[in-house]
């Protein structure tokens, strides 16, 4: 499954950069959390750049309130925006 | 707020690539500056968002009839959910997206225990025990496909070299053409030769139809393997709107 994902990354359009970012975290990463990145990002070209932002941008904003309070607000925009 | 040192190295271990080597250069986790107020703020963070989706599923399944005004108990609000959830494959692969972020910003031994984590590590179990058939016929199908093409690439490795024949008797042919033997023996030469010839194309003929055969059926079989893949993205989409209502909704106390 992890080799799956790798070759998902590795053909998907992300930069290299961020490329190198999924890389780095996968070798650390739970395996249960291994078949939901590999089906999320199996399933559409989109998920993979909204996980990638989603996971960039928490990681920056982590410890500050306010950063964080705006990525919760993006958050609720975005689930309303896909019900239409 | 004190956090074990196993906490504190699960930490460090999903912090990013960049932040790591920080950590490393300034100083442990447990002992920076805002080490422990960074850490209230992602706990935080995700109890809000947690509450956030929750209060988003329950409004928009009243809003889409779901859940009516009378419905008070906690099952009734889940079969309404729920049922708004199957309609909607969007939002659980964007709770997924979601949820992922959030489990990989935090890292913690205490996240893991949070909702989030048991949504994703419950979602994982459940679609590997209902996908597992789908995933060994996958795998199967990734084999054969492996073999096919390990087969097309012996069978254009041997046209490659009746194509050099094939050069190489060209060649002949100019050169019986210009030698200064007499006309009978340069048309019983030239006759073997073509013979020769004919053979050569006839074999890279039959190569040719052996590859397109071959490749027609990489074809079907990648349009198996991509449904098997489709049907595996359904189940999970399906698990996940369980998992997510049992674990994280409505966890059990």
């Amino acid at each position: 499954m992890i080799e799956q994902l790798k070759e998902i990354i590795k053909k998907s359009k992300l930069s290299e950069e961020d490329k190198k970012f999924w890389e780095e975290r996968i070798k650390n990463m739970p395996e249960e959390m291994i078949p939901v990145l590999e089906i999320l990002f199996q399933s559409s070209e989109k998920n993979i750049t909204l996980v990638t932002e989603l996971t960039k941008e928490k990681i920056a904003a982590a410890g500050d309130p306010e950063k964080l309070e705006k990525i919760l607000k993006k958050e609720k925009e975005l689930l309303q925006k896909a019900l239409e | 707020m004190k956090f074990s040192k196993k906490t504190m190295e699960t930490e460090k271990k999903f912090a990013s690539p960049g932040q790591e080597k920080e950590d490393e250069k300034i100083q442990p986790i447990e002992t920076a500056e805002n080490g422990v107020e960074k850490k209230e703020a992602m706990e935080d963070f995700s109890k809000k968002e947690e509450q956030m989706i929750t209060d988003f599923l329950e409004k928009e399944a009243v809003n889409a009839g779901e859940i009516t005004g009378e419905a008070k108990k906690p099952e009734e609000k889940k079969s309404g959910i729920r049922k708004f959830l199957e309609k909607h494959p969007k939002i659980i692969a964007l709770i997924m997206a979601i949820t992922v972020s959030t489990s990989l910003m935090a890292g913690s031994v205490e996240a893991k225990e949070s909702g989030w984590n048991k949504f994703w590590r419950e979602s994982g179990k459940s679609y590997n025990s209902a996908t597992w058939k789908n995933n060994r016929e996958y795998n199967k199908t990734n084999q054969e496909i492996s073999k096919i093409t390990h087969r097309i690439q012996e069978l254009n490795f041997e046209k490659g070299q009746l194509k050099q024949k094939l050069d190489d008797v060209s060649y002949r042919k100019i050169k019986i053409d210009m030698a200064e033997t007499d006309q009978r023996t340069k048309d019983r030469e030239m006759r073997t030769i073509e013979r020769e010839e004919n053979q050569i194309q006839g074999k890279m003929e039959r190569i040719d139809r052996d590859i397109y055969k071959l490749e027609n059926q990489i074809e079907q079989k990648q349009i198996e393997r991509e449904r098997r893949a489709q049907d595996n993205n359904f189940k999970f989409m399906e698990h996940s709107g369980k998992v997510f209502i049992e674990n994280v909704l409505f966890p059990k106390k």
